[in-house]
């Protein structure tokens, strides 16, 4: 273990100690083949040791923590976990090579430390007859999944069983429980494929359908399937269910105002725009009616305009008329300009096209067409917790990979279920499953999951044969034979029910026969 | 305007916690089976972010415990190792 003297002076330190577990930047270069935990003798005076840190890790200066980049002279991060007491003297340490001892004078106070977050909880269970069941299932190994303890819980109530036959009940339930599991090794993905593909025969085959808001078109049936599974960056119709905060869910004007900070206007969207390449200038004159409409001031227009940061540009402001001379004889700067002038966005959210606000079930949401999940959850109004969009990869960059998880059955399941069609979630769950394994969001077939496989045949059997045949060939590739599609190629049992487990039948011994 | 966001409060995500090194010895013998095969996470998931900010610095192959609130089975636990990008 590294250890090291470290001189400080006091109010600094003071501090440290007020805000454990701290981050608190040195400049001070350790060697470059550190290891953590490092121990550090702490002195205020130069003379006596009265602290000893540990010190849990290292970050390099830049990384990860931005603010370390804004001070001057810091070279590394410490991670300030705990402080000891000591009485030591300067004098009892032998400076031995100053090999393992070093001497840090010059420290730097980074620290900015924001409070921690917490981890809320969301499932909690309040059932006294639950946890006396779970207690049950525990020490007796059964392993019963919670809801359906709680089911006993409920039925328990109900007809009011006695303590007693609690253990006997769960011991049926997990002789059921052990019939209705799937056995180890059959094909479930097989299963998964025919119960969705099924059904999937049954699903419109259309791409826009009016459905479930007015005015706001979205994919559904197989298309919108076919989206889901192909993880496509950016569905064909985002949208996304604003919901709004407890204290302005049901006021309306509340509403409507976070509606113009949602929706984008661009300036097309609220004025005409005329060039004349002869003068170099732009012409925009603004639309009072289409501006009224939206709510918005002539001023947000002129301000917006202005933050184009280019020196040629000169801007005039008459009536309502703004006018953009570009000082520049570059044509195509002159349309690079036009178009960036068309499509500025003046007031809302890049990305959502249009808002609408609907009153269900007494309180006031809003509707979007387009999607920009993390714009709008910063938004202040907005409700965190249920806020939706239908953007499978925008939920996995913003929520993360089990929040993308979550989307994919659920989005799959609405699919199917807003075309009548019931197919049991475990299928999708698994579907979802695969597609997430990898910590990113992968497709199924050639592109994702099918493509990843490890066996070449397996790989050559699907899509584009050649392709992975002359690939492995030059790669010398090797096939260990492991799945089910290279076992069949090659004439061998498959892996999968009783084909994947090796079993050696030991007959009884026999008695030998007295003659 | 902007306001700062715990999008563990997002209902679609479900609770994580990072294991001890102790716990992940613990869950690693009673599945039987190795690191790899567990499902991975990214470093830079959202949600690894928010705990890096409890827990400190999370390095790879740390072990992050999940409670789904599964539809068919209620309380779920799984698990998911933190993967490089």
């Amino acid at each position: 273990m590294l250890t090291f003297i470290w001189k400080e002076n006091e109010s600094k330190w003071n501090e440290i100690i007020k805000k454990l577990p701290v981050r608190y930047g040195v400049d001070f270069n350790f060697p470059e083949e550190i290891t953590t935990p490092l121990r550090a003798y702490v002195t205020l005076d130069g003379k006596t040791i009265k602290h000893v840190v540990t010190i849990n890790d290292i970050l390099p200066k830049g990384e990860k923590y931005d603010f370390a980049r804004t001070t001057k002279g810091v070279h590394y991060i410490l991670l300030i976990e705990k402080v000891a007491e000591a009485k030591l003297n300067l004098n009892d340490f032998e400076f031995v090579g100053k090999k393992n001892v070093k001497y840090i004078q010059k420290i730097a106070f980074v620290n900015v430390e924001e409070e921690a977050p917490k981890i809320p909880v969301k499932s909690k269970i309040d059932d006294e007859i639950y946890f006396k069941l779970k207690e049950i299932d525990e020490r007796n190994g059964y392993g019963l999944p919670d809801n359906v303890l709680l089911e006993f819980s409920k039925r328990i109530k109900k007809y009011s069983i006695k303590e007693e036959y609690y253990k006997k009940i769960l011991e049926e339930a997990r002789k059921d429980f052990n019939r209705a599991t799937i056995d180890p090794y059959e094909a479930v993905g097989i299963i998964a494929a025919q119960s969705i593909g099924e059904p999937g025969t049954q699903l419109t085959l259309r791409t826009f359908h009016f459905a479930g808001v007015a005015e706001v078109n979205i994919t559904q049936g197989l298309p919108r399937l076919i989206e889901i599974v192909d993880a496509r960056i950016k569905p064909s119709t985002p949208t996304m269910t604003i919901y709004l905060e407890n204290n302005i869910r049901s006021d309306k004007e509340k509403a409507e105002l976070l509606i113009k900070k949602i929706e984008s206007t661009r300036i097309m969207d609220i004025a005409d725009l005329e060039i004349s390449i002869t003068d170099m200038l732009i012409d925009i004159k603004l639309d009072e009616e289409k501006m009224r409409k939206r709510k918005i001031v002539k001023s947000e227009v002129f301000d917006s305009i202005k933050r184009i940061k280019d020196k040629n540009i000169t801007i005039k402001e008459e009536g309502n008329r703004i006018t953009v001379i570009l000082e520049d004889p570059s044509y195509h700067r002159f349309y690079v300009l036009y178009e960036n002038l068309k499509n500025m966005i003046v007031s809302g959210i890049k990305g959502i096209e249009r808002a609408i606000l609907k009153e269900e079930n007494g309180e006031y949401k809003i509707y979007t067409q387009g999607s920009n999940l993390k714009s709008v959850l910063e938004l202040e109004g907005v409700d965190i917790r249920r806020t939706r969009t239908n953007d499978i990869m925008e939920i996995y960059e913003v929520l993360g990979i089990e929040a993308a998880r979550n989307a994919i059955i659920e989005e799959s399941y609405n699919t199917l279920k807003d075309q009548g069609l019931e197919v049991d979630i475990r299928h999708l769950m698994l579907v979802a499953d695969m597609m997430t394994y990898n910590g990113m969001v992968e497709a199924v077939g050639r592109h994702g999951i099918a493509g990843k496989k490890s066996s070449v045949l397996a790989r050559a059997a699907f899509e584009i044969t050649a392709k992975h045949l002359l690939q492995a060939g030059l790669l010398g590739e090797v096939d260990n034979l492991r799945g089910v599609a290279e076992n069949i190629i090659v004439g061998q049992p498959i892996t999968l029910g009783t084909g994947a487990i090796t079993l050696i039948y030991k007959p009884p011994e026999r008695k030998e026969k007295k003659r | 305007m902007m306001r700062k966001i715990n999008v563990m409060e997002h209902e679609m995500v479900p609770e994580h916690y990072l294991l001890s090194e102790e716990e992940e010895v613990r869950l690693l013998e009673t599945l039987n089976i190795e690191k790899d095969s567990l499902p991975k996470i990214r470093r830079s998931d959202p949600v690894v972010k928010i705990l890096e900010k409890i827990y400190g610095p999370i390095k790879p192959g740390k072990i992050i415990k999940i409670i789904r609130n599964s539809k068919t089975s209620g309380k779920f636990v799984t698990y998911r190792v933190v993967k490089e990008e």
